[in-house]
């Protein structure tokens, strides 16, 4: 087994970041969710919020959807078969780590 | 990851999953209306009997319309969510193929066989309960309810209602007042979990995390 350091170093930094994680978490959980659930949720400006679900777009993990209800345009955010894998994977990786820090023997000082 | 942050993580889950039942107001009108119902039913209501059925109907349609209502506003101020097809499956076959049933006929009994404990009583205490963690747990409310709902069983042997359509009558005020109050405090449970809009340097090296991974 590799070093709990070695596991960290190996998290999907992309994933790690919590506003990140919280969406994907959001997402991972329903069809689609909207910009404004997201914001509620995270509590992030308009701005900040933006700018993560592109760099999750980007990354292939979130697809972005832009529609209308009545007059009111719409934005939907979707996981990505990616980026479900991505969340998957990220959890077992901080499992592991957990694992790793519990099997840990603490050092002897005297 | 510590153990707070998988718990906001699977709170998260749980209540995206399950968003259309953690809009409490919705349930608020409802509340009112059942407790309408459960006064003008009750001993000394000042409604006349021919008019029962017609405020009946009545108050429900108005509960109904208020809670679509309350629905658009919820869209309109927390956001939407579309479930993923299916991912209910099994919650929606226990609820219309067993809980249902089981309540309508623990109503019956109750209702037609007069007996001496709120058969009805202990029902509705389990259907709570599998409400409360088929619907994302936490809400330490419904498991109240619950409780209450499970005393109400012995409401008959202790005297507080009379066995039959008075019993019947007290159950359907006290699931008012649980739709009522558990809806006020879903509502609550719900703006607590979402944090205030805030304009935050959330930028990799100066991470702030979001409502209670915060």
């Amino acid at each position: 087994m590799s070093a709990p350091f070695e596991r960290l170093a190996e998290l999907d930094r992309l994933v790690h970041e919590p506003a990140r994680l919280a969406i994907m978490t959001a997402l991972s959980a329903c069809e689609r969710a909207d910009f404004l659930y997201l914001q509620r949720l995270t509590g992030l400006s308009r701005g900040n919020l933006s700018s993560h679900l592109s760099k999750l777009a980007d990354a292939g993990f979130v697809e972005i959807e832009k529609t209308y209800e009545g007059k009111t345009p719409i934005t939907y955010a979707k996981l990505t078969l990616e980026g479900k894998e991505a969340l998957k994977e990220y959890l077992k990786s901080v499992d592991k780590v957990r694992e790793g820090i519990r099997l840990l023997k603490p050092l002897r000082t005297t | 990851m510590p153990t707070r942050e998988t718990a906001a993580l699977d709170r998260i889950n749980a209540v995206t999953a399950n968003f259309f039942f953690w809009q409490g107001l919705r349930w608020v009108p409802l509340g009112i209306a059942l407790l309408v119902v459960a006064w003008s039913y009750g001993p000394g209501s000042p409604v006349p009997e021919s008019w029962e059925s017609a405020l009946l109907v009545a108050t429900m349609v108005v509960a109904l319309a208020a809670s679509a209502m309350v629905g658009r506003w919820y869209a309109r101020s927390f956001g939407r969510v579309r479930g993923i097809p299916g991912q209910h499956a099994r919650r929606t076959r226990t609820k219309w193929l067993v809980v249902y049933p089981a309540l309508l006929v623990a109503l019956l009994v109750d209702g037609i066989a007069k007996p001496p404990v709120l058969v009805s009583g202990i029902a509705f205490a389990v259907a709570i309960e599998a409400y409360r963690r088929s619907t994302g747990g936490g809400r330490a409310h419904y498991m109240i309810a619950s409780i209450a709902f499970a005393a109400l069983t012995f409401a008959p042997t202790l005297g507080l209602a009379t066995p039959g359509a008075g019993a019947v009558n007290l159950l359907i005020g006290v699931l008012g007042a649980t739709y009522t109050i558990g809806g006020l405090l879903d509502h609550r449970e719900l703006t607590r979990l979402f944090p205030d809009f805030h304009d935050v340097d959330t930028s990799d090296s100066a991470v702030s995390c979001p409502g209670s991974l915060r």
